[in-house]
């Protein structure tokens, strides 16, 4: 497969940590270092195989989750009476508190803007056409995280399979691709995880995701959920 | 009373709010104060119930249509007025927003990657601008909001964003942005 999925337009490194704080439910104080860093290491190997550009910063991410975990391994000094010793999960604690504070504040914002907008002066220049489309405005409410987690689980629930067998499968992406629009033509819309439960072999599962996320990329569909950790929900994309 | 209906005629005919120091140079020899009619014009339209008001905006006034009806205007254009940004594009506006002037180095610090894209495409919607040099080594340029970001957001002045959350309260309520904004709907 030739093309690359440019992870810029979605979430970065400490998205998905705090997306790992808020699905367990964790303190961030006190950030179990070594589960997430082996699920950080196993969602880079995701995104690697579904060719999603997989940007320095994870690496990055990844080499500190290692280093802050080794540390933590180091016997602590005893620093006799004072009780200050520094958590080497500290600094990074400090950036996420740091970044989910902009995050909210962003869709504040954001709300502002929206707010102001139902408000119209007289003689407004509509913008001829937007250069650039959003792209977030094809996945409401579901981030790459939420995709790839349900990838990881069906690709879990995958019985080994005792015995090879040497037929190789042909499976196209613009098979998919027309296998998914067929479906959205019977149906009005698709459950994700259902859709990907009912595939049967990885190869299938795989070409089946990258369909679903060209299909967003092309606008052919939109990808909901209702609530956070829901269901998600395809749909076709009606101009 | 000219006065009066002078200013709502100005404020009717310009796209962009109304400043006094603009008023001052059209009507040099009298002495009004715009937010005082402002005031006025307001209380009269509220009186006899008119699809307008007038808001201070970007340290001007400027005249609006009352948000009930933003459904058929926005039927009339046929078109959303609004412009588009990406939640990435919207985080860095943010941070550049409270933390002005900053670099483009602090913002991906904050984010955690990397913001050349991002920033471009804020420039170009001219929500922000450069506002000078860091000083130091590297003298990295500095990035704030611009005027157009007030109108366009409807802000009188920076310091009217709505407050940043504190860390303490972020630590334990254990939402995600898009939970604040179901629970605020």
């Amino acid at each position: 497969m030739s093309y690359r999925i440019k992870l810029e337009n979605f979430e970065g490194p400490l998205d998905l940590l705090l997306f790992f704080i808020h699905r367990d439910k964790l303190n961030i104080y006190d950030i179990p270092i070594s589960d997430i860093t082996s699920e950080f290491l196993e969602y880079i190997k995701l995104m690697k195989i579904l060719n999603i550009q997989v940007a320095g910063e994870f690496i990055v991410m990844a080499s500190l989750l290692m280093r802050i975990k080794a540390k933590m391994l180091l016997p602590k000094k005893q620093n006799d009476d004072e009780e200050e010793f520094e958590d080497p999960r500290d600094e990074l604690v400090k950036r996420l508190l740091e970044y989910k504070q902009f995050k909210l504040a962003s869709t504040t914002i954001s709300k502002v803007y929206e707010k102001h907008c139902r408000k119209h002066f007289k003689g407004a220049i509509i913008p001829i056409k937007d250069q650039k489309e959003d792209m977030s405005q094809y996945v409401k409410n579901v981030s790459l995280f939420d995709l790839l987690g349900i990838f990881k689980e069906v690709l879990e629930r995958l019985p080994d399979s005792t015995t090879y067998e040497l037929n190789r499968e042909e499976i196209h992406l613009d098979e998919q691709i027309e296998y998914l629009k067929k479906m959205l033509q019977s149906k009005s819309n698709i459950n994700f995880k259902k859709l990907m439960l009912s595939l049967e072999t990885k190869l299938k599962i795989i070409v089946t995701f990258m369909a679903i996320l060209e299909m967003i990329r092309l606008k052919e569909i939109t990808v909901q959920q209702k609530i956070v950790f829901g269901e998600i929900i395809l749909t076709g994309y009606s101009k | 009373m000219i006065n009066k209906n002078l200013i709502e005629a100005l404020l009717f005919s310009t796209p962009e709010p109304l400043t006094q120091v603009k008023l001052n140079q059209i009507i040099p020899d009298e002495n009004v104060d715009l937010r005082e009619i402002v005031d006025e014009i307001n209380l009269e339209y509220e009186k006899f119930g008119k699809a307008l008001f007038i808001e201070e905006i970007g340290g001007g006034f400027q005249i609006l249509t009352k948000p009930e009806y933003h459904y058929y205007i926005q039927r009339l254009y046929n078109k959303s007025k609004k412009f588009q940004l990406s939640r990435p594009a919207m985080e860095a506006l943010s941070i550049i927003a409270y933390r002005q002037p900053i670099s483009k180095v602090e913002v991906e610090s904050i984010r955690g990657v990397n913001c050349d894209s991002v920033v471009k495409s804020l420039m170009e919607r001219e929500l922000i601008t450069i506002k000078g040099r860091e000083e130091g080594l590297g003298r990295a340029l500095l990035y704030g909001t611009t005027q157009h970001f007030l109108e366009a957001f409807g802000l009188n002045r920076i310091s009217d964003l709505p407050k940043l959350k504190e860390l303490s309260e972020l630590m334990d309520d254990g939402q995600t942005p898009t939970e604040v904004l179901d629970a605020s709907e």
